[in-house]
């Protein structure tokens, strides 16, 4: 029995390490690019280093930190459009009982299933129809409707694991809905709402054309920025945008797992 | 959920409301600043903003525009530059769509255009209109006469864009591997059949790809001027079979034996920087210089053009239709036209690009800064490059050999 | 408490039909009825969780309020035991430290002590049902309303929950509306029981009258009375017209109250009195019980069940028996 458990938890520590090598191999040779112009395929190194990439993106061209609040700005944006529509949303779906019910499910997860080019088409028009509103609010939205069915897929469910039996014992305790949702649902959302969120963010942090259509280009975000080296294929300064992109999205993976845990501490302190 | 819609419709009223807009007006102001005079014009744009749109992929242009004409147009007009990076095909299509939306106020002063781009824009009445007998730098340094001046790939320019620059096509090799490169077409099969699976060319519609096929028919013409007139499709058809023979003849010597091309400039490029291929080229004649700075090619990178010529081009600047800041844009111009941008440009620590402007023009002093100015190690002299010119033939030809390169090289 | 010709719709069904109802203060009301009568949905509404379609709700006093405990105990899985208890509280705005005092206090009055700070995973089935329990009745309701609240708890906790519950009941005075399929649970708790079928309250009587006169058929026969006949196949068997009420024209007796006479011992048989029959039969299924055996008898194509005390005969498959009917134990009701 010994000997298996150790066998074990060696299988584990050996699958956790591979694990993490799965996502920690990628940064390496984007480090390296970032620190060289040319590293030709059969060489482990590049022979020649040089920071200029680096030194470009501080630069006034560069606009690594326009690009980053600019990222930032939008995926707030869209994490509170998600959360206003999408928790609603969300709650309506998994708790009650409609007509047509599957319709709307179906008319609010399609953009998981339509090709891309579909609304992306449909944004164009909105672009231009409602250029009176600010760029950061159109982009936000544009980004709202490509996140939005993940967020409500995510939320949908945990919503269902919740249903409908603990909101009827706190209204019969005379809670109002939104006590119900403050107090009860919010609580148990919180780690779906939290995997939502960090999706929702990392989904918007790297979109293109969406950001492209509604902003005509001028919104300025990681992606956008990077974009014409990618085109051109300067991989020294792609790598670079590319680590400046990881930045927040990895801020923000230590954030959710930090919240996490204060969250699940919370709840199972004393579990025996 | 009622209440809820009206806090969302609310909020975004509010910061719909927080973007002031441009004034709807725009179009018309375009057409007061051409009617105004110069002292208007400077007087109208100080304390102005202007949204230049371009190709962002290169460093050393994005630097130019952001640490070097930035600050001295904010210091010299109180003008605020800013730069937005966007491929020339995506911003035409954006005025199309602002157009057909009869879109008054656009977002774009400067657009940085030329050949195909250019002339949709003006077919289309993309454009403002002719601007450039207001700028001063024009008139004074431009030679207003030069056929690449007033034509863009054979299409009459008519003052809706002014000259930028002025880019010469040249082919790149290593020195250490080549002693003496080909000077015409035919020495450069020989070269190749010599030199198995050391050469091969972006395939079009690759812009440097075309530009490379655009030269076997200039050696193969029996009069390439004709092509610089109205689009003939007998003319082209009968010539050009003597293309595809000689591309035929030299693909099973190409690099992987001619099976594939490189899709772009830069995955060439990179063959290049390999060492997979000896040779490469392009449509800058700066280029290979600005690569060995930065230690992508070699050190022994040297440059060389065809004895009969290579194509040169010249690019330029365009002011939208429903450009916001038309006199800001003319300002804006007027600068990137004078001795001191042009000359800056053509420093390898930015773009090293030819100038546009005439030298002839320019003062004893700065003829005497040209002359010295650096180009880097593998440009060749001003008088090497300028005496092996050959003109850009139409955009209907050039479409046409794209697509026969297509049917009778790739697909045979 | 009162109702009115209450209707409840559930998706424009009509699961309760102009139902008449008043439960006294200090009162254990226990509703019965079989799975789909409407029971849980009349809960529901009258704890204001669903909607009537008519009627009306009033109370002796003005207002009322009530509490409701489910069948399962759907505690809010993210807050202590204390933090459960205090939720109405919450509702109600009562300050932190107001209400934690006020559920700790109450931890007492549920045999709770010293688990306060528990989560509700880390406490057995009992213990999350009486925080579940408390929950309720820590905002004093008129009226509590359980539906089915022990029916998941195994049998001998069950009871232990039942007496409890009724101690606390008779000490604190609030009324209850109680729920269950269990009779055992309704005759120890009740003190009246109301059947509903199909929507509507059939009868309401205290535990004795509703064996002893079951108001239909339907009800006989939700309650699993045993041993119903026709009057017609009664009179068959005691071959003389019967006296009473027409009317009621079915009639049921207790399994205990038949006696087996041995073919040997015919010592019985002599002195039969008036008001007795013999009925012959086979024996056909033979069960022990807590007293004796359970027998079921066919006779004359009919299944009667007989009880008998002691152990010392056991009656053999398909013996031939005979058993003995008194008359006066047989409860009449109507059709």
């Amino acid at each position: 029995m010994v000997k298996r458990k150790r066998a074990q938890r060696i299988l584990i520590i050996i699958f956790i390490i591979l694990f993490s090598l799965f996502f920690l191999l990628p940064f390496i040779p984007l480090t390296v690019w970032s620190f060289t112009k040319q590293w030709p395929w059969p060489l482990l190194l590049p022979e020649k280093w040089s920071i200029d990439s680096w030194k470009y993106l501080l630069s006034a061209s560069g606009r690594a930190g326009e690009g980053i609040v600019n990222s930032l700005i939008v995926a707030a944006l869209t994490l509170m459009g998600n959360l206003l529509l999408g928790i609603p949303a969300a709650r309506t779906l998994a708790q009650y009982e409609f007509r047509g019910k599957m319709i709307v499910f179906s008319i609010l997860l399609a953009p998981l299933f339509i090709p891309y080019t579909v609304s992306i088409m449909g944004m164009f028009d909105f672009a231009i129809r409602f250029d009176f509103i600010n760029d950061y609010i159109s982009v936000a939205i544009a980004h709202l409707l490509v996140t939005l069915p993940y967020f409500v897929a995510t939320i949908w469910f945990q919503f269902r694991l919740i249903g409908r039996k603990l909101q009827e014992a706190a209204i019969s305790l005379g809670a109002n809905e939104w006590k119900i949702f403050i107090w009860i649902e919010w609580p148990l959302l919180l780690p779906s709402i939290l995997l939502g969120s960090f999706l929702v963010i990392v989904i918007s942090f790297s979109q293109y054309l969406p950001t492209w259509i509604m902003s005509g280009g001028t919104l300025l975000t990681i992606p956008l920025i990077m974009f014409p080296f990618a085109s051109s294929g300067n991989s020294s300064i792609v790598a670079a945008y590319s680590l400046v992109f990881f930045v927040p999205i990895l801020v923000l993976m230590i954030m959710y797992y930090l919240l996490l845990r204060i969250n699940s501490r919370k709840h199972f302190m004393d579990r025996r | 959920m009622k209440k809820l819609t009206i806090i969302i419709l609310l909020f975004l009223l509010i910061l719909s409301g927080c973007s002031s807009n441009t004034n709807n007006t725009s179009k018309q102001a375009g057409e007061n600043s051409l009617k105004s005079d110069w002292k208007e014009i400077t007087a109208k744009a100080k304390g102005s903003k202007v949204n230049i749109f371009m190709w962002g992929g290169d460093e050393g242009i994005n630097r130019y525009i952001d640490e070097w004409v930035a600050p001295r147009l904010k210091e010299q007009y109180n003008i605020e530059l800013k730069r937005y990076p966007m491929d020339a095909v995506e911003f035409i299509n954006k005025l199309k769509t602002e157009k057909r939306a009869n879109k008054k106020a656009g977002e774009m002063d400067v657009i940085w255009v030329n050949g195909e781009n250019f002339k949709t824009a003006k077919n289309e009445k993309l454009l403002l209109g002719p601007f450039t007998s207001k700028l001063p730098n024009f008139k004074q340094y431009v030679d207003t006469e030069s056929d690449d001046i007033n034509y863009d790939f054979g299409f009459p320019t008519e003052g809706y864009e002014a000259p930028w620059g002025k880019v010469q096509f040249v082919f790149a090799y290593d020195s250490n591997k080549i002693t003496n490169p080909p000077k015409s077409i035919d020495e450069l099969k020989d070269w190749v059949k010599k030199n198995p699976g050391k050469f091969t060319y972006p395939a079009p519609p690759d812009f440097t790809g075309s530009a490379f096929i655009r030269h076997v028919l200039h050696e193969k013409s029996k009069d390439y001027n004709a092509y610089l007139n109205k689009f003939d499709e007998e003319l082209v058809k009968g010539e050009a079979d003597q293309v595809w023979n000689f591309l035929n003849e030299m693909e099973p010597f190409l690099w992987r034996k001619g099976k594939s091309y490189p899709q772009s400039l830069s995955q060439l490029e990179q063959l290049y920087k390999n060492g997979e291929v000896w040779m490469t080229m392009g449509y800058d004649e700066a280029n290979a210089s600005n690569l060995i700075k930065t230690g992508e090619y070699p050190a022994s990178t040297k440059t060389f053009v065809l004895d009969m010529g290579t194509l040169s081009n010249t690019h330029f600047l365009a002011i939208p239709y429903n450009a916001p800041n038309p006199d800001g844009a003319l300002v804006l111009i007027n600068f990137l036209l004078s001795p001191a941008a042009q000359m800056k440009k053509m420093e390898l620590e930015y773009w090293g690009e030819n100038m546009s402007i005439s030298v002839g023009r320019l003062s004893e002093q700065d003829k005497h800064i040209v002359e010295s100015t650096d180009r880097g190690p593998a440009t060749l002299s001003q008088e090497k490059l300028s005496s092996h010119r050959i003109p850009e033939i139409g955009g209907e030809y050039v479409q046409w050999l794209e697509r026969g390169w297509m049917e009778n090289v790739a697909n045979k | 408490m009162r109702l009115e010709k209450i209707s409840i719709q559930i998706n424009n069904d009509n699961i309760i039909n102009s139902l008449d109802l008043k439960i006294n203060s200090g009162e254990i009301f226990v509703l019965m009825g079989p799975s789909g009568s409407g029971k849980t949905t009349l809960l529901k509404g009258i704890a204001g969780l669903l909607p009537f379609a008519s009627g009306k709700q009033t109370w002796e006093n003005g207002t009322g309020t009530t509490g409701l405990v489910f069948q399962e105990p759907r505690l809010f899985p993210h807050l202590t035991v204390v933090e459960n208890i205090a939720f109405g509280l919450r509702v109600r705005g009562i300050s932190v430290k107001e209400r934690k005092a006020m559920a700790l206090n109450f931890l007492k009055n549920l045999q709770l002590e010293s688990l306060e700070n528990r989560y509700p995973h880390q406490l057995s089935g009992g213990q999350q049902q009486r925080v579940s329990l408390g929950r309720a009745l820590i905002l004093n309701p008129d009226l509590l309303l359980l539906d089915e609240p022990f029916a998941s708890l195994d049998t001998s906790l069950r009871l232990d929950l039942i007496e409890w519950l009724y101690e606390l009941q008779r000490n604190l005075g609030f009324s209850i509306l109680w729920v269950t399929h269990y009779i055992d649970e309704a005759l120890s708790v009740a003190d009246r029981i109301g059947i509903i079928l199909n929507g509507g309250l059939q009868q309401i009587g205290i535990p004795s009258e509703l064996f002893q006169k079951p108001a239909s058929e339907k009800i006989a026969q939700f309650l699993s009375l045993p041993n119903r006949f026709s009057r017609g196949q009664w009179r068959k068997w005691f071959q003389y017209e019967l006296n009473g009420l027409q009317t009621q024209d079915r009639g049921w007796i207790d399994p205990k109250h038949l006696q087996l006479i041995d073919e040997g011992n015919r010592s019985g048989e002599g002195n039969i009195e008036e008001a007795a029959c013999i009925i012959s039969g086979f024996v056909t299924k033979v069960r022990p019980s807590r007293e004796g055996y359970s027998i079921t008898v066919l006779a004359d194509s009919k299944s009667l069940e007989v009880n008998t005390t002691g152990w010392k005969r056991v009656p053999k498959l398909k013996e031939k028996i005979r058993i003995r009917v008194p008359f006066e134990h047989i409860h009449w009701y109507s059709e």
